[in-house]
């Protein structure tokens, strides 16, 4: 079948361009066939690597939700991990391997089906319930098996089309050998995508249902997002070309690395990146970009099954603030609303949550929360040059009442004896029309600005950047937008506070000079638009 | 050496304290075989605990035999107190 789907461009996770022969990752069906097999060792030890990974799974799961769901209810992920570890179990895969000459994924059903039939000849109902968790044991180490085939024995480099990609299938593919992933599930956010974002891997989420089959030639164009399978010689070649020059152009980028970010008249500007987590502090020094101006600190809650503890915050503060060393490293807090809230936070159903309980307001209407995230943020602190930006902003009040929060969390750490920054710079994103225009005061209490132009737009505009409707009018070079960054900046410039621009309005190249002209001190674009930003501002007048 | 105790808990030997019996008894040499309705099971296997279907006030008895046949008695007998 020929294919021809377009991407919109928030399933786009990482931009490029790939041309390669598709290696489909099918789900399972619950049974799998018999394949006669001859080297019994190499199955034996397929399935035992994947029997380990699963273990190894299922103790991460457990520990991560221990502290959150408590003993009781997590412990099953450990009854999960023994059950993998009994020795019936194990020994009946081997024998049905090594006696009758199995595949390892028909030896798994066989041995799901043999626990299965003495667990319900109990007849106890409670033991028979386990059944469920043989059956989920089993699913587990059988799409590790899947995965394993798939991620690793790929020897000429494909295109990967998965349902779904977990960040530990991910750590085990050689990125050489994969040249574009397709999901068919996910979102550009998820912990899996950044990790792509990370690699470099053109990577789309393409919810439509394909006949497709591996070895079918592909092109993924996650630029422009289009989807060719089986494209004609005419596509091959357009795409052909273009891949070439985006080769050439990546290596003329490489001679600007190390290079000062300054136009021909001497106007400069540094280049900061923005990132979602540690994961991807390697194209962070890679693109060698001059700091991180805006951490969204909210990726680690929303991609974990419960509220991250102060260790956890800490340890990833600690990384990033390690990893850049003297550079700076500005950390948002928390930005969550009720649109973007994990399960785990409990529902908060607001009318426009747009226009609700979000960014700073969340925080300090829920102290608990923010404290954790505060005190990681402080002891981290010690390791770097590290920052703390606070979302959503409106008035001095929110503040002042964050710099309560942060003494008391000095003072504590302190009574414990826990060496913590002081004085760490505290700053805010000026992302609401009210912040813009009270600039002037809240450079009186913030340590630095930020101008958060995605926000910013959406509110002085009242035009949702995501509804198609409203598309036409939401633009960051809209003369309201570009006169609030005005009074901001000025404001900053007259408080002697250093302003930035974090917004994608910052990697925008038609609106660069005005930055510049402004007198803008930092843009904070994605690592990936670092080089090529820097380039075009070595052209400017 | 064998030891008998009447299951209490409510759900009988459920996967988790059956489980944790398993872990805790093969960190030992000694073999350990639970009895219950006339059916025995070695006790370092999860499976085989389970099978044995014990509910509340079954009796089970266990027998530990091997070198370091009291320390195995030791670890299990708290745990069985506390959790059978």
């Amino acid at each position: 079948m020929r294919y021809h789907i377009h991407i919109p461009q928030n399933k786009i996770i990482q931009k490029g361009i790939a041309i390669g022969c598709l290696s489909v990752i099918r789900e399972n069906s619950e049974e799998a066939a018999r394949i006669p097999i001859s080297d019994t060792k190499a199955e034996l030890d397929r399935i035992q690597k994947a029997i380990r990974q699963a273990i190894d799974e299922l103790h991460d799961v457990y520990e991560s939700s221990r502290k959150q769901l408590g003993e009781e209810q997590a412990s099953i992920f450990q009854v999960q991990a023994m059950m993998l570890e009994d020795e019936d179990f194990q020994k009946c895969i081997e024998d049905e391997i090594t006696q009758h000459f199995s595949n390892a994924e028909y030896a798994l059903t066989v041995a799901e089906k043999k626990i299965s039939t003495v667990l319900s000849g109990t007849g106890v109902s409670y033991i028979e319930e386990r059944s469920a968790d043989v059956r989920d044991i089993t699913k587990r180490v059988r799409s590790l098996l899947n995965k394993q085939a798939k991620t690793q024995n790929i020897s000429t480099p494909a295109i990967l089309y998965a349902h779904e990609l977990l960040p530990s299938d991910l750590m085990r593919i050689n990125p050489e050998n994969i040249r574009g992933i397709i999901l068919q599930n996910g979102t550009a956010q998820s912990h899996a995508a950044i990790i792509m974002r990370n690699l470099g891997i053109p990577s789309v989420i393409c919810t439509e249902e394909l006949a497709k089959e591996d070895g079918e030639l592909c092109v993924l164009d996650a630029e422009s997002g289009v989807l060719i399978i089986n494209p004609d010689e005419n596509q091959q070649a357009i795409y052909g070309k273009k891949l070439t020059e985006k080769r050439e152009y990546g290596e003329k980028l490489c001679v600007l690395i190390g290079q000062k970010t300054m136009s021909r008249s001497g106007h400069s500007v540094k280049l900061f990146a923005n990132i979602g987590s540690s994961t991807e502090l390697p194209s962070v020094l890679s693109n060698d970009a001059e700091g991180i101006g805006l951490v969204r600190s909210e990726l680690l809650y929303l991609n974990a099954d419960f509220f991250p503890d102060e260790d956890i915050l800490f340890n990833e503060y600690r990384k990033l603030f390690q990893t850049m060393n003297e550079k700076q490293v500005i950390v948002r807090t928390l930005d969550i609303g009720s649109d973007k809230l994990p399960a785990y936070f409990g529902t908060h159903n607001e009318e426009n949550p747009a226009l609700g309980c979000r960014g700073i307001r969340f925080c300090l209407q829920n102290p608990d929360i923010f404290t954790v995230q505060l005190r990681a943020l402080l002891r981290a602190g010690v390791y770097g040059n590290a920052a703390i930006m606070l979302p959503m902003v409106n008035a001095v009040s929110e503040i002042t009442e964050t710099k309560k929060h942060i003494a008391h969390c000095v003072q504590a750490l302190d009574k414990e004896g826990i060496p913590y920054k002081k004085n760490m710079p505290l700053g805010i994103m000026i992302e609401t029309p009210a912040a813009a225009l009270l600039s002037g005061t809240l450079a009186q209490y913030a340590d630095f600005f930020s101008i958060g132009t995605n926000d910013l737009t959406q509110y002085v505009l009242a035009a949702d950047r995501q509804n198609p409707k409203t598309k036409h009018i939401y633009s960051e070079a809209h003369p309201a937008v570009l006169e609030l960054l005005r009074i901001t900046v000025k404001n900053a410039q007259e408080h002697g506070i250093p302003v930035g621009v974090c917004g994608e309005a910052a990697a925008d190249i038609t609106l660069t000079e005005f930055f510049l002209s402004l007198g803008i001190n930092e843009l904070s674009v994605s690592p990936f638009s670092v080089l090529p930003l820097r380039k075009h501002i070595q052209t400017l007048p | 050496m064998k030891i008998k105790h009447t299951i209490k808990s409510p759900v009988g030997i459920h996967a988790r304290p059956a489980g944790f019996f398993a872990k805790t008894a093969s960190a030992f040499q000694s073999v350990v075989t639970v009895q219950c309705k006339g059916n025995s099971a070695n006790g370092k296997k999860l499976f085989e605990l389970m099978k044995l279907g014990a509910q509340t006030g079954d009796e089970i008895e266990i027998e530990i035999s091997g070198a370091d046949e009291k320390e195995t008695l030791d670890a299990l007998q708290s745990f069985i107190k506390e959790q059978f």
